[in-house]
């Protein structure tokens, strides 16, 4: 046998340049690639050793807090007054409505979000491109401006809206109070619902068209198929992103603030936001407990969805090719393209329009001629604090959703495309800090970085703030990255590897190469997520190395609504540029298929 | 004032008025901390004042005057006290000057966090109103009056008095601070109360008021017509708003104020700059720009060279402010009474 | 030397034993298929000496380098093999464009622009797809995903090409032309090939030996021939196709030799219900052991009821009970004493349904084993 082999193969001497090349590159980089491999278990622990000290020192740090008399560095005792403080009908009340609101508007911009997604990616809507971006809008704008725009549209005496209601109808009923649970639902609701649909919308693209079709063939109905197969195959990135949405409802702190504690509505976070700033003594033992009581319920939602993931599988893009199934929707098309403006117009054109509006102005709301002014883009323009801030955040932004996509990139290959030993533990370290409130976080963080040795120079440096950033934007990361990597076949990436790819060439060259639509999105969300966040931001910001959400609240309580306004339009306007770019790298990959 | 406030700054004062004679003595003493300032040529300001323009124009005025590099850290009083106190108790002493109500001052003076500030030649300037001791020194005062909507309360029914509010027509109109927090709304409370008792507070919860957390826009609110009226109203914030059909009253009982501080840091840095910059501070010329912006001065006779409306309203009584040692028991009080 | 080298690999899932203490040695050039039900641990196998899974004990070397030893914990992690695989899904990567599926292997290795043009142009020519190197991949046909599959696993003139079920998802015509072209360029580049298919057929067509595999141990190993014709066990002869299995018992044994050293076969003679005759088998048999004669329908031929048979044959009486056509031939159940025996015979015959007959084997075509 062995020696007919032979023969053949000296017959088989052909002029082939596939016989004639040598292997000699591999053979030279065959010694390096072994290095990492050797070192799984020295990544692991790296891997862990970084996110423990990122998400589980903090809390460890916080957790002390709330079982010490104490904040850390001051003498007194371990006790539970801060857990046994919880127990009161109050706070039971308190967080029955935190959950009772949250869970409302999840659903309400889950529903709505899938809805749109749909209609964008799966349809043959007019303008799906141009909407895509438009429905995303709103999640990017600073909440303080859009909450202080609904205030001016939605107020139950003189909102826009609630005269233009009494001029129409004749009466002087009152159309909508924005202070009321309507109101913090909807302006929740304004960020939950891009939020939502900025997951759900690539994982409508990337589906197989056979999965579905097989249905159809099946005898199921189009309402049937949506619901037993495209929305049952989403299911990893649909209940990820409701837990995400969800949970952060709760920790959701401007909506309730703003619309809520004028007629005492309260939530988990303005009583912990009262217990910290709004008395004498700030009682960190009762804030940081309620964090972790918070934290606990949202532990159980994440065992109840793995859970619920358990065991199945939802490949949805497969080495066979895809492009996806748009549906012709006939003259229905104008309808659902009069959703998304509806929806648009709602969201973005309404509150956005009172900003720009009123940026011209002197004050916001008071449009006279004689107070029409461009003192305002001036003021920021003159404003060098504004432009150290901008640069400082800028660096920050795009160093730290790099940085934090590369980690959540590599967390969500661990934890959902291998066996390793470990893989549950660096999934549940990735969770935590999306788990705890982020002004009691913005703590956690303090009080780590503070008393670090101080040879290791992170406080009162941007790299604390980096730190934190990276920490708080991982869970986005993670969540986003693994539910694209759920969906490519193993196949693909198995192909990669026997063909001579190693680990992180396969990474980067397949799963990041196919995921990348939902790494860009994962790495805008975090870029805004850094731009906006000021819990953490305000306590480890140092003189000199101010951010952009500092200057703004600076401007804020000094009176400056409308340079903040400015500054949230020209976030709108970096959003639109980076979707625009964003949507057009997409399209040119769709088009090619 | 407190007793012992009161009695450390007549003590404090004292001092000086003996330390007269040797006043060329004193000057060359105080030219050694004012090189030494030069020397260390940095300090660091923690400060609960955000964003505010006024105190800026005095950073710089300092910065141009002596070539000292000041770097601010501005955050919420709350926020301001938490990092002092970690930093400290991590061993890191980064800033020099802390700048903060009185509120977190005490507490932060009770927790160790300031040491004494020593000879500073303008400490003289002070107006007695106002307590200093030998670590918390008064920087510039919030007070507070009233805001009505001019477009919605005729001239004929503007308050005169803070008992005006209480009066049916206003109920379920006024905006208000939050008297069950802190910052206006604690300080209206407990000033209302040392003055007219606890039934005030029970009759204005009966009023129905609507407690907003949202301090910047509530004068707006107010200015659009959303209230006729908003209490208490921070004067400093007049400025912002000039323009708008708003008007300020300070009620014929006067303001209620509350003391903004100036205090060495423990183990600051720069500890020479630092009195030199409190000492600056307490000039009449960086007093007059927060009398301008709506601040009562710390120091005598400057409120009179204000521009007259300001003048008006801040050359009124002070009518009280809070008292640190009372604070929980008041918090409490007010939670109970506003439901 | 061998070319691919297992020795007692085993793989485990929990307490299911996919792959089971299996030995196998692949010869440079030679061409082999791993065939047997589905869960048979042909894939694990594979998979094993891809390096996509590990092996729980056992050593496995490739090219005379040991891969992957359980003992010592060695393992060379699978782009490190330098082998060449086909997916059952051809994982052709959708975001890559035909040429630079087929460009990767040559890509992360580094190999110069240059070369990689030319090599990836003379693989995709090899399959007959250089027109089509500038389309993006997901915009093939399934036979052409498969070509391009098949250039991208052999422009890196890898040691071993492994295959997992590449034409499975296939239709039957094409199934058979790209088997063609396969074996055929197999054939002229003389790489070691080691396939995995449930499709006896295929396996047959294709391969130099046939390893036939059962809940995850290897039941035979030989040419497609000798599993075909001489099958090992019961399972085996009943893998391919649908023999007639007929118990008997040894009456006598005596080897004889067909002219190749070492593959001595014997003759036996054999009683069963109402028949006897001879038969051969692999290996000495005692008197009275019970075996199962094992006859191919297309080895049975069907002759008028009272013909004799001739010195050599085996014959068992019957009764036609069913027959369908099926165009070349005609596949026929005749109810005898001892079983329902089905029967191939050509299509032209006429055969109707109720008619009695003898039923004709040469007994160099009986195969017994144990029964």
């Amino acid at each position: 046998m062995g020696s007919a082999a032979l023969e053949r193969r000296s017959d088989a001497v052909t002029p082939d340049p596939l016989m004639g090349a040598g292997v000699r590159p591999a053979e030279a980089r065959a010694r390096w690639a072994r290095l990492p491999y050797l070192g799984r278990p020295a990544g692991i622990t790296l891997l862990l050793l970084l996110l423990a000290f990122l998400s589980l020192y903090p809390m460890v740090m916080l957790l002390y807090g709330s079982l010490h008399s104490t904040p850390p560095g001051i003498a007194g005792t371990f006790n539970l007054d801060g857990y046994a403080g919880l127990l009161t009908v109050q706070n039971l009340q308190i967080l029955a409505n935190t959950i009772g609101i949250s869970l409302i508007k999840t659903v309400l911009s889950m529903a709505l979000a899938i809805l749109l997604a749909w209609i964008v990616a799966r349809t043959d809507t007019p303008a799906r491109g141009t909407l895509e971006v438009l429905i995303t809008l709103p999640f990017f704008i600073p909440p303080i401006l859009t909450a202080t725009a609904w205030a001016m549209l939605g107020n139950a005496q003189v909102g826009t809206i609630n005269l233009a209601w009494r001029w129409i109808t004749g009466t002087d009923s009152t159309l909508v109070d924005v202070y009321s649970y309507g109101g913090v639902i909807w302006h929740m609701m304004q960020y939950s619902t891009p939020f939502i649909f900025l997951f759900v919308v690539d994982a409508f693209r990337a589906m197989d068209p056979a999965l579905e079709e097989s249905s159809r063939m099946s005898g199921a109905t189009r309402w049937q198929t949506f619901w037993r197969v495209t929305f049952a195959l989403m299911l990893p990135v649909t209940t990820s992103a409701f837990i995400l949405s969800f949970i952060r409802g709760m920790e959701g702190f401007e909506s309730a603030v703003f619309f809520g504690t004028p007629v005492n509505i309260k939530v988990i976070t303005t009583q912990i936001y009262d217990l910290i700033t709004q008395q004498a003594q700030p009682d960190y033992q009762g804030a940081t407990s309620f964090g972790f009581a918070a934290m606990a319920l949202m532990f159980l939602l994440l065992v109840l969805q793995s859970r619920l993931l358990r065991r199945r599988s939802f490949t949805t893009v497969t080495g066979k090719g895809y492009s996806p199934n748009v549906i012709r929707l006939g003259g229905l098309r104008w309808v659902t393209f009069a959703i998304c403006i509806a929806f648009f117009a709602a969201t973005v054109a309404l509150p956005i329009g009172q900003l720009l509006l009123s940026s011209f102005f002197q004050f916001f709301g008071f449009y006279q001629l004689d107070m029409l002014t461009l003192d305002h883009y001036r003021a920021v323009w003159a404003n060098d604090e504004f432009w150290t801030a901008l640069g400082n955040t800028m660096l920050l932004g795009v160093t730290g959703a790099t940085a934090t996509m590369v980690l959540g990139g590599i967390v969500a290959y661990v934890t959902t495309r291998t066996l390793w030993f470990g893989r549950r533990l660096i999934n549940l370290l990735a969770w935590l800090p999306w788990m705890m409130p982020g002004m009691v976080l913005g703590i956690g963080f303090l009080w780590g970085f503070a008393t670090l040795p101080h040879a290791i120079p992170i406080y009162g440096t941007l790299w604390a703030l980096l730190l934190a950033y990276v920490a708080l934007g991982t869970p986005v990361a993670v969540r986003v990255t693994s539910g694209a990597y759920q969906q490519i076949a193993r196949d693909l990436e198995e192909c990669s590897r026997v063909h001579g790819a190693g680990w992180w060439q396969t990474l980067g060259r397949v799963l990041v190469a196919l995921a990348w639509p939902a790494f860009a999105v994962g790495w805008v969300l975090v870029f805004f997520g850094i731009m906006r966040e000021l819990s953490a931001s305000i306590l480890l910001y140092s003189p000199g190395t101010q951010v952009l959400s500092v200057v703004m609240l600076k401007m804020w309580t000094s009176n400056r609504a409308e340079d903040v306004s400015v500054i949230g339009l020209l976030m709108v306007v970096m959003v639109l540029l980076f979707r625009w770019i964003q949507l057009r790298l997409i399209k040119t990959r769709i088009s090619t298929l | 004032m407190t007793p012992i406030g009161r009695k450390t700054f007549l003590t404090l004062a004292a001092s000086y008025a003996v330390a007269r004679p040797a006043a060329a003595q004193d000057d060359a003493e105080w030219q050694k901390v004012v090189d030494a300032a030069k020397k260390e040529g940095k300090l660091t300001l923690y400060t609960a004042s955000i964003g505010s323009p006024y105190l800026k124009a005095v950073l710089q005025a300092f910065e141009k005057k002596y070539g000292i590099r000041i770097e601010a850290f501005e955050a919420r009083a709350s926020e301001v006290r938490e990092r002092v106190r970690i930093e400290q108790a991590a061993g890191r002493f980064v800033g020099d000057i802390h700048h903060n109500g009185q509120t977190a001052t005490w507490l932060m003076q009770r927790d160790g966090n300031f040491q004494p500030h020593g000879p500073i030649p303008n400490l003289k300037n002070l107006d007695p109103t106002y307590a200093v001791d030998d670590v918390r020194v008064p920087s510039e005062v919030n007070s507070y009056g009233l805001l009505i909507n001019r477009n919605l309360v005729k001239p004929a029914d503007e308050p005169k008095s803070w008992l005006d509010i209480l009066d049916p027509k206003w109920k379920g109109r006024i905006l208000s601070d939050d008297t069950r927090a802190l910052g206006g709304g604690s300080v209206f409370f407990v000033v209302m109360h040392d003055t007219f008792g606890k039934e005030f507070h029970e009759k204005y919860a009966a009023q129905k008021p609507i407690f907003s957390r949202d301090l910047a826009g509530n004068e707006r609110r107010t200015a659009r017509g959303e209230f006729p009226l908003y209490v208490p109203f921070l004067l400093s914030d007049y400025n912002q708003i000039r323009g708008l059909p708003v008007k300020p009253i300070v009620p014929a009982e006067g303001r209620p104020y509350v003391l903004f501080q100036l205090s060495i840091l423990k183990n600051a840095p720069h500890p020479n700059a630092a009195r030199l910059f409190i000492n600056f501070y307490l000039e009449p010329e960086q007093q007059l720009v927060f009398a301008n912006g709506g601040f009562n001065p710390a120091v005598k006779g400057v409120v009179e060279k204000a521009p007259e409306d300001m003048r008006a309203l801040l050359a009124t009584k002070p009518m009280g402010t809070t008292v640190p040692e009372r604070q929980d028991a008041m918090m409490a009080l007010a939670k109970e009474i506003y439901q | 030397m061998p070319n691919v080298a297992l020795q007692a690999v085993s793989r485990h899932f929990a307490e299911l034993k996919a792959v089971d203490n299996i030995d196998l040695a692949v010869s440079d050039g030679e061409f082999v298929t791993l065939l047997g039900p589905s869960g048979c641990g042909k894939t694990t196998t594979l998979r094993m000496i891809a390096g996509l899974e590990q092996n729980d004990s056992g050593s496995i070397a490739i090219g005379g380098r040991l891969v992957s030893d359980a003992a010592t914990g060695l393992f060379v992690p699978p782009e490190q093999r330098k082998l060449g695989m086909v997916f059952q899904s051809y994982a052709i990567w959708p975001h890559m464009t035909v040429f630079d599926n087929v460009a990767y292997p040559l890509s992360v290795r580094h190999v110069p622009k240059r070369e990689i043009a030319q090599r990836v142009t003379a693989a995709l020519r090899l399959v007959e797809m250089e027109r089509y190197a500038d389309r993006p991949a997901p915009a093939l046909s399934g036979g052409q995903q498969q070509r391009v599959a098949i250039a991208r696993a052999l422009v890196f003139e890898p040691e071993v090409l492994l295959l997992d079920e590449p034409l499975s998802n296939l239709d039957a015509r094409l199934r058979t032309v790209m088997g063609e072209e396969f074996r055929a360029l197999q054939r002229r580049l003389g790489i070691t090939t080691i396939y995995v298919t449930h499709d006896q057929e295929e396996a047959m067509a294709l391969s130099d030996r046939v390893v036939v595999m059962q809940r995850g141990r290897i039941h035979q190993v030989g040419t497609p021939e000798q599993v075909y014709r001489r099958p090992a066990s019961r399972d085996v002869a009943a893998f391919f196709g649908t023999p007639n299995l007929i118990e008997a018992i040894v009456t006598a044994s005596r080897p004889i030799s067909n002219g190749e050293a070492g593959n001595d076969e014997h003759v036996l003679a054999v009683q069963g219900t109402n028949w006897r005759g001879q038969c051969r088998a692999a290996a000495a048999f005692g008197e009275g052991d019970k075996v199962l004669v094992v006859i191919r329908p297309e080895d049975a031929t069907l002759i008028a009821d009272d013909a004799v048979l001739a010195d050599g044959q085996l014959g068992w009486r019957g009764r036609i009970v069913d027959g369908v056509f099926r165009g070349p031939r005609r596949s026929l159940a005749v109810q005898t004493d001892v079983l329902r025996f089905r029967v191939e015979c050509p299509a032209m015959r006429e055969m109707p349904t109720g008619d009695t007959a003898t039923i004709v084997v040469d007994s160099q075509n009986a195969w017994a084993i144990h029964a």
